[in-house]
């Protein structure tokens, strides 16, 4: 059976065990090029790491990937299925789950809502069955309930779920974006800086979250994060992007001895154990 | 010679008061980090200080005079640059208009001043007409501090200055902040989660639950347990 063929009948993941694949995307703003026909793949079940300069093309990628952004030209693969332009939500309904680099709270609403009405298609939503099925939207809202009062514990914000998410600190507004992804069960989770303005304990105890999802449920993890320490620690591969397009890709231990990324990423003075 | 002493303040947002009885103070020439866990109330002792809000109790010294209550422009004009952790751009403006907005007080022509601030980071020099919304989360990070410093500051206020920067950059961006203090004599107030920013500092304060735990010179207080069992961790 030829290439062709199997990619038809299976679809593309099953040729080569990525869940994602990107294939020449390009996006553009104006004249500047953010993506520049970038081609990668992530493998399922793996933590990736996503590094690169700023302004290389990283967080324009993400927004490709989770519909936020229609590409130029290219194609966006999940699954094997062609996702390429897809809405956000229909992108969250394939199990697939972001957060920002700048995170997105909604404001007025509680810390606790903010979780809350993360998970799709509860039973509340419909007018139907909030006449006739008050018992099974009181069992599933206290399941869910539940569910967000463990993830604020975890992350110590339990005392702030009631209080509008406005009034969280930036790196608590972080920690709320994280929150969410812990609130459903997904496939994929594209993490955007998860490590940005967290302290350093909070960030080990998150780091180790990720790791157990990756190693104990397959979760498959795309990271995009300057802090090395966390990258190398715990990416399977790590992707590097400059001038929005793949330099490299390579376990830690190859990218931390790659020339190229080096002299575009790291410096040319510098090794990753002298820069952390 | 202290050139910020803040006694006692106790401050918050409407009648939730976050700082309590917060006492700090800075010399010419230091760098001093300010850490803690999130939430604890290091950017709201920055807004005090930059004059967004209004303290309940305690005082501010700025070059030895009283400036509790004093407007974020009557600071700024002092010679105080804040540059806040969000929302620290303007989206709709270009990088160029952002820098002008943050030297809107001085008379003299910014393009010697842009060009300086151009020389730390390049990338805003190739960047000039493009909106600031269209720059990515690094970039916008470069852009908040270049126009902080725009003004000159005797005092600069830093909340997460390294935040979504590549590590070239906060490598570039530590140095620049080092320079600040100790080639041109000026100080910088800095909140950071950055183990490398902290160790570029003087002495450091570190906040929890709104009140300042521990003070003392940045080696001792990352030799003291307890601050790395609470803090860093391991």
């Amino acid at each position: 059976m030829c290439k062709a063929s199997i990619r038809f009948l299976f679809g593309n993941n099953i040729m080569d065990g990525s869940i994602l694949k990107i294939e020449n995307i390009t996006k553009h703003f104006g004249g500047v090029y953010a993506v520049n026909n970038c081609t990668l793949e992530v493998k399922e079940g793996t933590i990736t790491g996503l590094i690169g300069p700023n302004g290389a093309g990283k967080t324009t990628l993400f927004n490709v990937i989770t519909g936020f952004y229609k590409p130029d030209s290219g194609r966006v693969f999940f699954k094997g299925e062609d996702i390429t332009g897809f809405d956000p939500h229909i992108i969250f309904g394939k199990k697939i789950f972001r957060t920002f680099q700048i995170a997105r709270e909604y404001r007025e609403m509680s810390v606790l809502e903010n979780l809350l009405l993360i998970p799709k298609n509860q039973s509340g939503e419909r007018l139907w069955n909030a006449w006739f099925r008050g018992k099974r939207i009181r069992s599933q809202e206290n399941v869910n309930i539940k569910r967000a009062l463990d993830i604020l514990k975890f992350f110590e914000l339990d005392s702030k779920k009631d209080i509008p998410a406005k009034y969280l600190s930036g790196g608590e507004k972080k920690l709320l974006e994280i929150g969410r992804m812990m609130m459903v069960d997904l496939e994929m989770v594209l993490l955007d800086e998860p490590g940005a303005g967290v302290p350093p304990l909070l960030q080990n105890k998150i780091m180790d979250y990720i790791r157990k999802l990756s190693r104990e449920h397959g979760l498959t993890l795309f990271i995009v994060e300057h802090d090395m320490d966390i990258i190398m620690k715990i990416c399977d591969t790590i992707i590097v992007m400059s001038d929005g397009t793949k330099l490299a890709q390579g376990t830690p231990k190859e990218i931390r001895n790659n020339e190229a990324v080096i002299e575009a990423y790291l410096g040319k003075q510098n090794t990753i154990d002298e820069i952390k | 010679m202290n050139i910020l002493k803040v006694k006692r303040l106790t401050a918050g947002y409407g009648a939730q008061d976050v700082i309590f009885d917060v006492s700090v103070h800075i010399d010419l020439g230091e760098i001093i980090s300010v850490i803690g866990p999130n939430g604890a109330g290091k950017s709201t002792l920055l807004k005090v200080l930059a004059g967004i809000i209004k303290p309940k109790s305690g005082d501010i010294l700025f070059k030895g005079t009283s400036v509790l209550g004093k407007s974020p422009q009557y600071m700024t004009s002092r010679g105080l640059s804040w540059v806040p952790q969000e929302d620290n751009i303007f989206p709709s403006l270009t990088v160029l208009e952002n820098l002008e907005v943050g030297a809107y007080l001085l008379k003299e022509d910014l393009s010697g001043r842009i060009d300086e601030v151009c020389q730390i980071f390049p990338q805003l020099k190739e960047r000039m007409k493009q909106t600031a919304g269209s720059l990515s989360g690094g970039q916008r990070q470069m852009l908040a501090v270049a126009r902080g410093l725009m003004m000159h500051p005797d005092l600069l206020l830093l909340d997460e200055p390294t935040s979504g920067l590549a590590p070239t950059l906060v490598h570039m961006m530590l140095e620049k902040i080092e320079e600040i203090a100790l080639r041109l004599g000026n100080a910088v107030l800095l909140v950071t989660q950055t183990l490398d920013a902290v160790r570029l500092s003087n002495r450091g304060y570190l906040i929890s639950a709104g009140a300042i735990k521990y003070e003392d010179t940045t080696e001792a207080l990352l030799t003291n347990r307890e601050v790395r069992d609470l803090y860093f961790g391991g």
